[in-house]
């Protein structure tokens, strides 16, 4: 048992099997003259299909080119908008030109009219005064009733 | 017996060209074929058979070159290919023959009394004998330990087993051994 034990022991262990001699060598010479041509090896010998470009490929670069600029352009624009100052009165050469025109100022700007004219004007197109009257008249009915809904309402949470 | 060749990541590069695959494996074919051979007959004890399953190794590992990604050792992935053959060898064997795991022992202990290619050496005989009545799974990691002196975690990578399992394995595989000496004496 001792000499059976040791055997457990032992840093080069023996297990007794052996094989025909020059086995090894002879294996690899035959394992590599028996390995059949595989698809992943013949990979190497395929030639590199180029596939033709697509209108869309060759194009890709300046459409996203355009895409680029116009996104810049917008940006700046909104920038512009967004930091304009809505009192800064924008010259016009087009207005400056109009206002400098007398016939112009002469028939559209009328500085002299009031409601009378506006008025006469009115009634000698044909429109309608008396229905203008019941209109104002409806307006403000519906705006007292408005009112007085709202007071009530008002009179009731105080008294709770 | 045979020391695993040290990964060469040149090698395991190579074996992923296609156009250099077959002159590396024929590299790895020199390299492993004697340490992946020993685990093999440690196994199924028979020199033949241990041939035939070599040649089914190599054949399957390089019909499936493509998918070896170089993630696991080149070592560990023989290794795993070698053990599934076996395996499959063993149960194709339990079933030709009709034999229960428990009846394997003794069919394994005909093979190494009928083994031819041996030394002569009556106490590595009774070594065989007595690593032939552990479970299948104790006697791959008794081998790799003992006769090859893998480490723990390449097993564990190997047999997909924690290292726990493996050396809480290895130990009773020994013990069992030293039981096995001890009866029979």
């Amino acid at each position: 048992m001792k000499q059976e034990k040791k055997i457990l022991d032992e840093k080069a262990p023996s297990d007794g099997m052996t094989v025909p001699e020059g086995y090894f060598a002879d294996f690899a010479a035959r394992m590599a003259l028996s390995l059949e041509k595989t698809e992943f090896e013949e990979q190497a010998h395929q030639p590199i299909a180029i596939k033709p470009r697509t209108f869309w490929e060759r194009i890709r670069p300046y459409a996203y080119m355009a895409a680029m600029f116009a996104g810049v352009w917008c940006m700046l624009k909104m920038f512009t908008l967004m930091t304009a100052n809505p009192d800064q009165v924008v010259p016009s050469p087009t207005l400056s030109k109009a206002l400098a025109n007398e016939t112009f100022v002469n028939e559209y700007v009328m500085p002299g009219i009031d409601q009378f004219d506006i008025m006469s004007q009115m009634m000698d197109e044909g429109f309608d005064l008396d229905q203008l009257d019941q209109e104002d008249a409806a307006t403000a009915a519906d705006a007292d009733y408005d009112l007085n809904a709202t007071e009530s309402l008002d009179f009731e949470q105080d008294n709770e | 017996m045979s020391e695993y060749p040290r990964e060469n990541p040149e090698l395991i590069e190579r074996l992923r060209q296609p156009a250099q695959c077959r002159q590396a494996f024929t590299e790895v074919i020199s390299q492993y074929s004697e340490p992946l051979y020993w685990q093999i007959r440690r196994m199924v004890q028979n020199h033949d058979d241990a041939n035939d399953l070599l040649q089914n190794t190599f054949m399957k590992a390089w019909q499936s070159l493509e998918n070896f990604r170089g993630e696991a050792k080149l070592s560990t992935w023989l290794y795993k290919i070698a053990i599934n053959e076996a395996i499959s060898h063993l149960e194709k064997e339990r079933k030709r023959l009709d034999l229960s795991i428990d009846d394997e022992a003794s069919h394994l202990a005909q093979l190494i009394e009928a083994d031819e290619h041996i030394d002569g050496d009556e106490l590595a005989k009774k070594l065989r004998k007595a690593i032939a009545t552990l479970p299948e799974k104790q006697r791959l990691v008794f081998n790799m330990k003992y006769f090859d002196g893998m480490k723990y975690e390449d097993m564990s990578q190997v047999l997909g087993t924690s290292v726990g399992a493996l050396k809480a394995s290895y130990h009773l595989a020994v013990k069992k051994i030293e039981q096995f000496f001890e009866d029979n004496d």
